[in-house]
C-alpha cells in the first residue's frame, strides 16, 4: 500500500506551519510504505502524483473552530480558485476524477493555529495539537494499512 | 449626488487577495473604476537589519509564484555589493532556474488561470468557468498544462531539490550544480513542453479568429513600456539593460543601466491602495504611465533569441502593424510566445556542455555600500536595491515589482472595459469576468508587490447599508 503525506504551509508564519512540523514527526517515525513531503503550498501537478497513490494524507494549519478535524476530501466542497496561492485540496481531488478518472482516498488533516505572525515557533497550544494530529494520523495509517 | 457602487471582491484567479470597486455616477455611467490591494507583506521593513548575503533566500519568501526572480535579483545586488560576478556555469544553471520560473509562471497563468474564458467563454456557469471545467470539457490540454507546470518545477527541483523557494542561488552564483542525470532527465521533457506550448499559441488565435470584434474591443490603453535587451536590442530576461519606448513605438532610452533606475523612474503613493504608482520620470506621473511584463517585453524588443519564439515574435509585431500591440488581451500571446522561447534556450543551456561545471561560485566580501539587481521576472521588470552599513548590514530596501508598475495601467484598463459594459445596477456576469479577466491579463502578483508596514496613506471610508459615506480615516495623505 502507498501512503503520500504531505504537510504544507509556512514555517516562518509561526503556527502557518503547523502542517510541515505534523509532516516532519511522521518522516521521523519511517512508516512503511510512506512518503512524506513538505511543501509551502499545494500546486496543481500534484495530481499526477496523487494519482498513484492508495491514501494520501495534507496536513495544514487552519484559523476554523475545530481545533484538529481529520476529514475525507470531498469533490467539488470549495470554490475553485486555481491559482497556487489559493488552490484546495477539493481541486485537486476533482482534477484527478476528470482527467484520470480516480477517486482519491485524500484525507485533509486541519490543525487550529493560534499565531500567524512572523516568527518560527509553533504557539504552545498548536504544538500540542500538532503532536495529537500526529497521533490520529498513524491510527489512520495503521487502520487503512489492516484493510489493505 | 447620487452614487452607487459595484464592488467585485475578491477578484478570483489571481495571485493574493485585491478589490475591484466601480463608482457610477447620476447617468448611472462608470464614472471611476479602481483596482484595490489590501494585502501588505513589509519585507522592505523587516528584512532591514539582516545580512545582505542573506536576502537571496529570504526574499524567495516574497512570492510563491516568482520565488527565483526575487532570488536572482537580490544575488545581483549582492554580487554589485561585493564586486563580483558568477563563474560561466554559476550564470548558465541560473539562467536555466530563472527560465524554469517564467514557463512555470506563464503556464500557471495561460493554461489554469486564463484558458478558462478562452475555452468556456465569459458568459459560461461561473462555477464551472476554471480549471475544473476546462478539465471536464478539454481534459487533454489540461493535462497538457498540468505537465508544463511540472516540467518548469522540475527544473527547480533537479537544480536545487525543491520546487517552490528554491535555496541555492546566491550572490557569486549558485552552491547546488546540475548534475549528468538531471541533465538528461530535463532534456527530455523538451519535445512535449514546446508541443504543449504550440498548442496553447494556436488555441489563442483560433480564440482571435473567431471573436474578432471581442478581443478588439477588449482594451487597448496605450502606455509606455519598459523591458530589458542585449546591446543589439534581442530579448535579454536575465541579464539586459533597460528600454522605455512610447506610445508610437518610439524607442525613448535605451541601454539604462538598471543601478541606475531611480534616475528614470519615480513612484507615487496613492491613497486607497498600498501600492504605488510609479512612472518614467521624464515624463511626469500622468504622461509617464509604462507598462512592463510579456507584452511590453515584446514590444520593446527586436528580435527573440530563438528560431521558434522569433517566427511567433514576427505575428505579434505585424498585430501592431508598425506600432506597438497595446491591446491588454495580447498578454496572453505575449506570454505564450516568451513561453516558447524559454524552453528553446533551456534546451540550449542543458546542451551546453559547461552546464554539469562545479565550478559555479565565485567568493567575495564587501566592497561597496549599495547595490542594484535586476532581471525580467514573469511579470516584469523587476529591482531590488539595497544599502548596507560597514558590516553589510542592509539600513535601507527598496524592491521595486513588476505588479506595482503595472498598476497605473491596470485601473486604466478596468475603467475602459467597464465603460463599456457596465450601464447602471444591473450587471451581467459575463461583464464582471470581462473586468476581472483584464486584470488576469497582467497576470498581478499582489502580494509580493505591496510596500513596507506603516507608511503608506491610507484611506479608509464606512458607509452604512445604503451606501451612504458615515465616516473617513486618513493617515498619511
Amino acid at each position: 500500500m502507498k501512503t503520500l503525506v504531505i504537510g504544507y504551509g509556512n514555517v516562518t508564519r509561526s503556527d502557518d506551519g503547523a502542517g510541515i512540523r505534523i509532516a516532519e514527526q511522521i518522516a521521523l517515525k519511517n512508516l512503511a510504505g510512506v512518503e512524506v513531503r513538505t511543501l509551502q503550498q499545494l500546486h496543481v501537478e500534484l495530481v499526477e502524483d496523487f494519482v498513484g497513490q492508495d491514501l494520501i494524507i495534507l496536513a495544514d494549519a487552519s484559523s476554523g473552530s475545530s481545533e484538529i478535524s481529520i476529514k475525507p476530501v470531498r469533490l467539488g466542497e470549495e470554490a475553485c480558485m486555481a491559482s497556487t496561492h489559493h488552490l484546495g485540496a477539493g481541486v485537486l481531488a476533482g482534477l484527478a476524477a476528470k482527467l484520470y478518472s480516480k477517486n482519491l482516498n485524500l484525507y485533509l488533516c486541519a490543525v487550529r493555529g493560534e499565531n500567524f505572525d512572523f516568527g518560527m515557533n509553533l504557539s504552545p497550544a498548536t504544538a500540542r495539537r500538532v503532536d495529537a494530529a500526529v497521533k490520529e494520523i498513524t491510527k489512520l495509517i495503521e487502520r487503512s494499512l489492516s484493510h489493505a | 449626488m447620487d452614487e452607487k457602487k459595484i464592488t467585485i471582491n475578491p477578484v478570483t484567479r489571481i495571485e493574493g487577495h485585491a478589490k475591484i470597486t466601480i463608482q457610477l455616477g447620476d447617468d448611472d455611467t462608470v464614472r471611476e473604476a479602481r483596482f484595490h490591494v489590501n494585502e501588505f507583506r513589509g519585507f522592505e521593513k523587516f528584512c532591514e537589519g539582516r545580512l545582505f548575503t542573506e536576502m537571496p533566500n529570504i526574499t524567495p519568501r516574497i512570492c510563491g509564484i516568482c520565488p527565483v526572480s526575487h532570488a536572482v535579483s537580490s544575488a545581483k545586488a549582492g554580487e554589485m555589493i561585493m564586486r563580483i560576478s558568477p563563474p560561466y556555469a554559476g550564470n548558465l544553471i541560473r539562467r536555466l532556474i530563472h527560465l524554469g520560473q517564467i514557463i512555470s509562471s506563464h503556464a500557471l497563468s495561460f493554461f489554469h488561470l486564463s484558458s478558462p474564458d478562452l475555452l468556456l467563454g465569459w458568459d459560461y456557469d461561473p462555477a464551472q468557468r476554471n480549471i475544473l471545467g476546462v478539465a471536464e470539457k478539454y481534459p487533454d490540454l489540461a493535462k497538457r498544462g498540468i505537465r508544463l507546470r511540472k516540467f518548469s518545477q522540475e527544473i527547480s527541483e533537479r537544480i536545487t531539490g525543491k520546487k517552490i523557494h528554491a535555496v541555492g542561488i546566491v550572490a557569486g552564483g549558485m552552491t547546488t550544480p546540475l548534475t549528468e542525470e538531471n541533465r538528461q532527465a530535463l532534456l527530455a521533457w523538451i519535445p512535449e513542453a514546446l508541443e504543449t506550448t504550440r498548442m496553447g499559441i494556436d488555441l489563442f488565435k483560433r480564440y482571435c479568429d473567431d471573436h474578432q470584434n471581442e478581443v478588439a474591443n477588449f482594451d487597448a490603453c496605450e502606455s509606455l513600456y519598459l523591458g530589458t535587451v542585449t546591446p543589439d536590442g534581442e530579448l535579454e530576461l536575465y541579464d539586459g539593460k533597460l528600454r522605455f519606448i512610447d506610445a508610437n513605438g518610439k524607442i525613448i532610452a535605451d541601454q539604462l543601466e538598471p543601478a541606475n533606475y531611480l534616475e528614470y523612474i519615480a513612484e507615487k503613493p496613492v491613497a486607497w491602495s498600498y501600492l504605488k504608482y510609479p512612472y518614467y520620470k521624464p515624463l511626469g506621473p500622468e504622461g509617464g504611465i509604462y507598462r512592463v511584463g510579456p507584452l511590453a517585453r515584446l514590444n520593446i524588443a527586436d528580435r527573440m533569441k530563438t528560431p521558434l519564439a522569433q517566427k511567433e515574435f514576427g505575428f505579434f509585431k505585424s498585430i501592431g502593424r508598425g506600432r506597438p500591440v497595446h491591446g491588454t488581451f495580447y498578454f496572453h500571446l505575449a506570454r505564450l510566445i516568451e513561453t516558447l522561447g524559454a524552453i528553446e534556450q533551456a534546451e540550449m543551456i542543458l546542451m551546453d556542455p559547461q552546464v554539469t561545471s562545479l565550478e559555479i561560485c565565485a567568493k567575495g566580501v564587501r566592497n561597496q555600500a549599495e547595490g542594484v539587481g535586476c532581471s525580467e521576472s514573469p511579470r516584469g521588470t523587476l529591482f531590488h536595491h539595497y544599502q548596507t552599513d560597514d558590516d553589510g548590514i542592509l539600513t535601507r530596501i527598496n524592491l521595486l515589482i513588476a505588479t506595482g508598475q503595472n498598476n497605473p495601467s491596470m485601473n486604466r484598463s478596468v475603467l475602459e472595459i467597464a465603460r463599456k459594459l457596465i450601464r447602471g445596477r444591473q450587471v451581467a456576469q459575463g461583464a464582471l469576468n470581462r473586468i476581472e479577466g483584464a486584470i488576469r491579463c497582467y497576470d498581478p502578483c499582489l502580494s509580493c508587490s505591496t510596500h513596507s508596514i506603516g507608511t503608506m496613506p491610507i484611506l479608509m471610508e464606512i458607509l452604512d447599508a445604503q451606501g451612504n459615506l458615515i465616516n473617513r480615516i486618513e493617515r498619511g495623505l
